[in-house]
């Protein structure tokens, strides 16, 4: 018994590398360089391949030709103080309009173009500060829907909760983000009568990661 | 059976054992990380019909507690605050930060009680993300839910977005100020970036930002790179200030370049997950490429 255990241990130790590095190997066949295409947007989300860009030659120690570091009086003193986001500062890029600035991505050349600028302009109507409360959070519910509202006349509503539609958000939206977020919602949400019913659904399937 | 034969099994039982244990443990390293992407894509709005109602109802009380909002917000659901004990330590109640929907990874009911877990990406107008991972177990009764338990661990992307920015240096410009948070440095980068194609002639001094949208897990590691090889990840460091903003984290490459000239210049972020990820998913890659100068900016695209 003794023997095998010191077997298994001795085995263990040789070949830990050579499973490692088979492991290793095995990603390396892809080869593609989606990595390396990146810049800005979404290119590079993906942990299916996960050490194909394994450093081969990874620091130079001498600056590459046509670029010289700051030094004297030009080097930058650049500090991270805070990490939190003040929700302020949102609103100052926005009336500074950043989102006509240029944004590079990994389209090149392109990524100077209009086109980026638009991309930025509806991303930020997507998440437009009027839109940025919890409702939104949810799901993009930022309106009061008053047919989702409970039917207090209905014996069935007023007896069990229940409300005509599914779910409702109800919202009150204020003026500025931080307000919304702490203090200037009400969600209520209701259940229905396919609630508990709902939950063994054929759809549901459809809705879990396989 | 011989004294060989014996040797050749032994050895063979062993192997198979000794590989049984490494893929466990392989499978059991790491594990905090998510395809952002996909997960953002595949998620469903909490205002769906398709969404099963006590999914809805859990996933949003998860969501507000998140936020900071007491029990009793959502109507039909009771949510002790002593049932999510971790909630407040996660540090992602960030204003102007938004979830499309949810991710559901598991539900899986018994009798009254279900067990619940999923995925929120948070995403704010700056585009960045930040990612959660949930569990929640709660009852469902006649006309709501009682949550009895809720757990979040944040989850993190090994293949981070990336964003650069070329910006030309002014001396007069507050250093301090401008990089005091991500926000500011942010805005300040997107308003006074100027196209490679449109950047003058000449030697100037210049900061190339290379902003990291993803939030990244703290032992992860950001490398900032300029190079003229564009397909390795080697370059030069030196000329580099790495920042990091509560996970989101950014690299400046400043120096004297020329754009308009026939230099091979490349800027490099690589991204090395820490212990977020398993051991053997570590490896730095390559994660944005830019092109410095109007030669390399078709190059980078390729």
């Amino acid at each position: 018994m003794m023997n095998i255990v010191l077997k298994i241990f001795l085995l263990v130790l040789l070949s830990y590398p050579l499973s490692s590095h088979q492991l290793f190997a095995s990603h390396h066949s892809d080869g593609s360089s989606s990595g390396s295409s990146g810049g800005s947007g979404d290119s590079g989300d993906d942990n299916s391949n996960p050490t194909r860009n394994v450093p081969t030659n990874p620091e130079e120690k001498i600056a590459p030709s046509g670029f010289k570091g700051t030094s004297g009086t030009s080097k930058r003193t650049y500090k991270a103080k805070i990490g939190i986001i003040p929700a302020a500062q949102l609103q100052l890029l926005k009336s500074k309009g950043y989102v006509s600035q240029t944004e590079q991505n990994q389209q090149g050349e392109k990524a100077w173009s209009s086109t980026a600028s638009q991309k930025s302009q509806s991303q930020w109507n997507k998440h437009s500060l009027t839109g940025l409360d919890v409702a939104a959070q949810v799901g993009g519910v930022s309106s009061v829907d008053t047919n989702a509202l409970p039917n207090q006349g209905t014996n069935n509503s007023v007896s069990a909760g229940i409300a005509n539609a599914a779910w409702s958000i109800a919202t009150q939206q204020r003026g500025s983000v931080g307000e919304a977020v702490t203090s200037g919602l009400g969600i209520t949400a209701y259940a229905t009568p396919a609630f508990t019913k709902a939950r063994n659904t054929s759809t549901l399937n459809n809705l879990i990661k396989q | 059976m011989n004294k060989s034969d014996n040797f050749v099994i032994n050895r063979c039982v062993s192997f198979v054992i000794v590989t049984l244990l490494l893929s466990t443990g392989l499978a059991s390293c790491g594990g905090q990380t998510v395809n952002m992407k996909e997960a953002v894509t595949s998620s469903v709005s909490l205002t769906d019909k398709s969404l099963a109602e006590d999914i809805k109802l859990a996933s949003s009380a998860t969501l507000m507690k998140m936020k900071g909002f007491p029990d009793g917000y959502i109507k039909g659901v009771s949510f002790p605050d002593e049932t999510a004990p971790n909630l407040k330590s996660i540090g992602l109640d960030y204003d102007g930060f938004v979830v499309r929907g949810v991710n559901v990874l598991n539900y899986e009911p018994s009798g009254e009680n279900v067990e619940l877990s999923g995925l929120m990406i948070f995403e704010d107008g700056l585009n960045r993300r930040a990612g959660v991972r949930f569990l929640t177990k709660y009852q469902v009764a006649e006309n709501g839910i009682s949550i009895q338990h809720v757990s979040v661990v944040p989850v993190y992307t090994v293949r981070p977005r990336v964003e650069a920015y070329v910006v030309p240096f002014d001396q007069s410009v507050d250093q301090d100020t401008i990089s005091a948070n991500h926000t500011a440095l942010y805005g300040y980068a997107v308003n006074n970036a100027v196209p490679v194609s449109q950047l003058p002639v000449g030697t100037k001094d210049y900061d190339v930002f290379m902003f990291v949208m993803d939030r990244s897990y703290p032992t992860s590691k950001t490398i900032g790179r300029i190079s003229k090889i564009k397909d390795k990840q080697s370059g030069f460091e030196d000329a580099t200030t790495l920042l990091d903003y509560n996970g989101w984290k950014v690299a400046v490459i400043s120096g004297e370049i020329d754009p308009q000239s026939s230099n091979s210049l490349f800027a490099k972020l690589l991204h090395q997950p820490g212990e977020e990820a398993a051991w053997f998913a570590r490896a730095a890659r390559l994660q944005g490429l830019f092109g410095l100068t109007v030669k390399t900016q078709k190059l980078a695209s390729k």
